[in-house]
């Protein structure tokens, strides 16, 4: 079967669609209603159950980086709008406006009217080279480019893709990479397009030699057994059958993807019938190859789904098409126990915690700012209580977004890097307002601001980087919900109190880059200390994590301490932790020199978190991310620069106290206790 | 007034217990974690491990491999460049140095006190997990036992200590196996193909002489008979540790190789030979009518029972190939006692000391036998369950310090403060274990 996959993904090209008078219009599928019916479709893919809009948010961006496309040339908003080959008119709505479609109306454009779909420019290509490298004019370095501008390119775009996969990726140039990812994102698109093609036109446009029973138009929910009957019946191969390509092909586009993962499977099997799901083009596949005749129940859901697409153009119709198929997949889902998390997701995916606690952790940045213009005034007091709100709502939506994941996937909230990342920016966050309660001198508020802001922003961005769904499920030594709810937040809440403690050193150092305080000030100890106490709790969070992450593996598969990459950061953080209270404790570091090494403890943190991921060995190795180490090195270099100041501060305050006693002892006085 | 002189014995005890020393040794520590984290990427665990946390000094830093794995060659590629080294301290001697100043230091010389019992708790509790760690390294063993599905065994093979076994064939294959063995660390330096180093034993017909020994290698024909280190028209082909993308390979997958010859006593006949960890059969010494068998393989333990797998299965995922769920049904075999266990991921089977872990699964589509088979890991150690109790004696013990430290800040009784936050966080812990474990 993969064989013939590969061959079918070879010579796949996207059939004729069906005439401009049959088109229905673009506006039924940015329908309130049919779009609400089609996101709410629930489907199996990469193991779980899923709305069908986050299959459709993913796909979208892993071409786009974006959950939205405007039908303009350019696919921005700025752009000429796209000129609708039906009607030959502009694609536009009220007041002559350009439109924009969300992923769920772009999906059922993509279905329903490839011809429109394939003039989007949808391909985001980072690197200019690559459309070079085939033979293609390049727009500018990072553009978008249609489906009808890359397609000249189809053969020696599908060439370059098997010669580049078989290089290691760490070793791929960027422009290999680009390709890869292209040529991956164009073979998914084109099956997109074609996705109806199996009711659309089964067979071809005029298939001959029709084994008998099967007249036009053919429909496979009556004729397919008869199909496959053909297809074994004939001495040979397949391919030799006039029609077998086009039914093959066509079988292909309903999978909708060459990665066995993301097979569009939208059919629940009966209670007890396996864990697999059915999908239309699984069906057809399964059948070609088991030899077994598709079941009666298999038939009436690919019934189901014909009778959506035959609605068309009779908006009524396949509105009441979509809604019955809709209510007969959730009907069977909900027998199955199966799909209760439907309703919650799609209430995550619109609410959009983290993209809303961005920016409202920016306004509350924003508010903090507001309270350093006038010390000591109502307009401080004013604008601290507005920060508090704001930072308090963004800190709150961040941690609800959380507990939102944790329920829908019935697990603790930490299994992936992503999550890391969400879970020690909202504890970030957290720890900052806890430091603020106490302490009430704006630095928890500032904290929190500058954590959460950069935690939300990186989440974001890394989400769109990798474009993978962000549920995903665990490796089976990973299901064991009483280590995932113990170590793994423990460790991470280690993470967060150390790099809340970083965060108030670099505040510090760039209050004496403005000159705000002297050493040993009132500010400057309350800073020191409020870093000390979280280099604690650091010490705590992370030793103890450590150490039970080390339990688990003990208790689990026989090993306490593997010398693993990522347990070896664990221990860095917690030896940098124990170097600086024990230098504190010696006297060898004192104000400066402590808010120096946490520096030093954020760098730590930050290799332990996404650094160690780079060197591709150990069983932590998760979360690799091209890329990555120019980040990481940007991150490094700006705390080198402060750490150079505060080395220069330190040095600067020896000197002036070292001529101060100088100074005194030629006064001919006696060194008083003060100095 | 100058403070009265301490005497030899108080410096010698006032240096182990100084601040001064815990921060050294805890920098040297981070700094070598480090870069032994770092080299792992070109050199790989085993020897990483060997080289940096269990040695008492380091030999080398490989400036170049831990330049590669940070990603700078990028920009710019220095090669292979490496620092030689004697004096600076490993891993093994820097935990030997701090357990000797946590002792000094924070058990004995430390001021006792409401203040600092919690830390004087704390550092009892990592002296623990020290010892734990000293006990594990010297006494544990672990290794792999492969079974498919009908089959029993009550021997298992290390997963890195390689040895050389010589057996004499038995003429009554019932009677008692009695095997030598020479331990790789014995031979590994051999790395010449010279004259090799000799090993002698009053039960053998023969001394054995090992040379030219190789890491990662394979036997290779001498096609045109030009190789002077060939035996029997093969030389040892010495093969890279790095995979394709530059990565170390895992040490199972290398096969180590080197030249085995048996000079039979009082006679100047000599037999050689090729050892090679993935060879189909021992190489065979004969001297007289005895023959002796000879092979490089893992280190074998035996068990004080046998496992027989009655059956193995894997779950995947609905609709993808990432396995969800690994599990055995097993029976322990003691004499004629037999015993039905179930080992799945996270739950082993514990028995006499060893405990048994599911570790892989393979359906026998690979290997084309299309017979199930599962590994598991056994291990053996003394210090099993130290971790744990260190564990929550450091936990109790942070706590009580921080809270309490937290507590003056804030200004409220730091006892009831610090005992209260404990019991709320143990009572959670428990919660955890009671609903989730």
């Amino acid at each position: 079967m993969k064989t013939l996959r590969s061959v079918l993904l070879a010579l796949f090209t996207l059939s004729g669609f069906a005439a401009a008078a049959e088109l229905p219009p673009l506006d039924l599928f940015r329908d309130k209603e049919v779009v609400e019916t089609f996101a709410a479709i629930p489907l199996q893919e990469a193991g779980r159950i899923k709305p069908l809009e986050t299959m459709a948010n993913y796909r979208l961006k892993a071409m786009r980086a974006r959950e939205s496309i405007w039908l303009t040339d350019t696919g921005e908003m700025s752009g000429k709008p796209l000129i609708d080959p039906a009607t030959q008119k502009p694609i536009t709505k009220e007041g002559d406006k350009p439109v924009k479609l969300n992923a769920v109306e772009w999906m059922l454009m993509s279905w329903f009217r490839p011809d429109i779909g394939k003039m989007v420019p949808l391909f985001k290509v980072d690197n200019s080279s690559a459309i070079t490298e085939l033979g293609l004019e390049a727009k500018a370095k990072r553009d978008q480019y249609t489906f009808v501008e890359i397609a000249p390119a189809r053969q020696i775009l599908m060439e370059k893709m098997d010669e580049y996969r078989g290089i290691p990726s760490a070793k791929q140039t960027p422009e290999q990479r680009m390709i890869v990812q292209l040529a991956a994102n164009f073979l998914d698109y084109e099956m997109i397009m074609g996705h109806f093609d199996f009711i659309r036109e089964p067979l071809g446009k005029k298939p001959e030699d029709l084994p008998e029973g099967v007249t036009l138009p053919v429909r496979l929910s009556k004729s397919l057994n008869t199909l496959i009957a053909a297809v074994r019946a004939h001495n040979g191969p397949p391919m030799q059958i006039p029609w077998f390509r086009e039914f093959a092909k066509g079988a292909l586009g309903a999978m909708m993807s060459g990665n066995p993962e993301q097979q569009y499977r939208i059919f629940p099997p009966a209670p007890g019938d396996g864990k697999v799901w059915d999908g239309p083009g699984v069906m057809i596949f399964t059948a070609i190859n088991s030899g077994k005749d598709v079941t009666a129940d298999q038939l009436a859901w690919l019934a189901l789904y014909e009778d959506i697409y035959l609605a068309l153009p009779d908006a009524a119709k396949f509105k009441a098409a979509s809604k019955t198929l809709l209510s007969k997949i959730q009907d069977a889902a909900n027998a199955r126990g199966e799909g209760k998390s439907i309703g919650l997701e799609l209430q995550y995916n619109h609410a959009a915690y983290f993209f809303y606690a961005q920016w409202i952790f920016l306004t509350g940045f924003l508010a903090v700012a507001l309270t350093w213009v006038s010390p000591g005034s109502r307009f401080e007091k004013g604008a601290r209580l507005v920060s508090w709100l704001l930072l308090g709502s963004a800190t709150a939506l961040a941690v609800i977004g959380v507990v939102v994941r944790c329920i829908i996937m019935q697990r603790p909230p930490i299994t992936t890097l992503f999550e890391t990342i969400l879970f020690i920016g909202s504890a970030c966050a957290l720890l900052g307002l806890i430091a603020e309660a106490i302490t009430k001198r704006g630095l928890g508020l500032l904290v929190t601001a500058i954590g959460g802001t950069a935690c939300m922003f990186l989440a974001i961005q890394f989400e769109a980087s990798e474009a993978v769904d962000t549920f995903q499920q665990l490796q089976a030594v990973l299901i064991t919900n009483f280590w995932l709810s113990t170590h793994v937040p423990m460790i991470n809440l280690g993470y967060a109190a150390c790099m809340v403690a970083a965060v108030i050193s670099m505040i510090y150092f760039v209050h004496r880059i403005c000159g705000a305080f002297q050493t040993g000030e009132g500010d400057a100890r309350l800073m020191t200390r409020v870093a000390y106490g979280f280099i604690a709790a650091g010490l705590f969070l992370s030793l103890v994590g450590t150490v039970l992450g080390g339990i688990w593996a003990n208790y689990s598969w026989g090993r306490f301490w593997g010398w693993d990459p990522k347990e070896n950061g664990a221990l860095m953080i917690v030896l940098m932790c124990l170097v600086i209270l024990h230098a504190r404790l010696g006297g060898y570091i004192r104000e400066i020199g402590l808010h120096c090494c946490n520096l030093i403890l954020g760098c730590i943190v930050i290799f332990s978190w996404f650094g160690v991921n780079q060197l591709g060995v150990g069983l932590h190795a998760y979360g690799f991310t091209l890329g990555i180490w120019p980040k990481i090195y940007g991150y490094w270099f700006s705390q080198l620069v402060l750490l150079g100041y505060g080395v220069f501060l330190a040095l600067n305050e020896r000197r002036v106290k070292t001529l101060k006693v100088e100074s005194v002892e030629e006064a001919g006085l006696e060194k008083s206790p003060s100095l | 007034m100058s403070a009265p002189s301490k005497s030899l014995p108080a410096k010698i005890f006032a240096f182990f217990s100084s601040f001064g020393l815990a921060t050294s040794v805890l920098v040297m520590l981070l700094v070598l974690t480090f870069l032994g984290t770092l080299e792992q990427a070109e050199h790989g665990l085993v020897a990483s491990q060997a080289r940096y946390f269990e040695s008492a000094f380091i030999d080398r830093i490989d400036i170049g491999a831990c330049w590669r794995a940070l990603g700078f060659h990028a920009y710019r590629d220095i090669g292979n460049v490496s620092l030689p080294l004697y004096i600076v301290p490993g891993g093994y001697t820097l935990m030997a140095l701090l357990f000797v100043n946590l002792l000094c230091g924070g058990i004995v010389r430390i001021r006792k006190s409401p203040k600092t019992i919690g830390v004087i708790i704390s550092h009892f509790a990592i002296l623990f997990m020290i010892a734990a760690g000293a006990v594990t390294h010297h006494y544990a063993i672990e290794g792999n036992l492969n079974l498919s599905e009908g089959q029993t065994n009550d021997e298992f093979l290390s997963f890195h200590d390689r040895v050389i076994e010589i057996e004499k064939l038995q003429k009554d294959p019932k009677a008692k196996r009695s095997v030598l063995v020479i331990d790789e660390s014995k031979f590994r330096d051999v790395t010449a193909a010279g004259n090799g180093r000799t090993f002698t034993s009053d039960s053998l017909p023969f001394d054995l002489i090992i040379a030219g020994w190789k890491k990662n290698a394979q036997p290779k024909r001498d096609k045109d008979g030009s190789r002077t280190d060939a035996v029997d028209g093969y030389f040892i082909q010495e093969l890279p540790q790095l995979d394709e993308a530059g990565a170390a390979l895992a040490d199972e997958q290398l096969a180590s190789a080197c030249v085995a010859i048996a000079k039979i006593k009082n006679s100047d006949e000599k037999q050689t030979g090729i050892l090679w960890e993935f060879a189909a059969a021992p190489w065979t010494v004969t001297v007289g009518a005895d023959k002796y068998l000879i092979s490089l393989v893992h280190r074998t333990y035996k068990l004080p029972f046998a496992v027989r797998l009655d059956e193995t299965k894997e779950e995947k995922h609905p609709g993808t190939e990432r396995a969800r769920l690994f599990s055995s049904k097993v029976t322990k075999i003691t004499g004629d006692h037999e015993e039905k266990r179930f080992i799945t991921m996270n739950e082993p089977v514990r028995s006499e000391g060893y405990a048994v872990f599911q570790s892989t699964f393979s359906s026998g589509e690979k290997e084309g036998t299309g017979v199930k088979s599962s590994g598991f890991m056994i291990v053996e150690n003394p210090a099993d369950h130290w971790p744990l109790i260190s564990c929550i004696i450091v936990a109790e013990g942070l706590l009580l310090h921080f809270l309490m430290m937290l507590a003056r800040f804030i200004k409220v009784n730091p006892w009831k403060f610090a005992l209260g936050l404990i019991a709320a966080f143990n009572a959670a812990f428990a919660l955890a274990m009671w609903k989730l474990l």
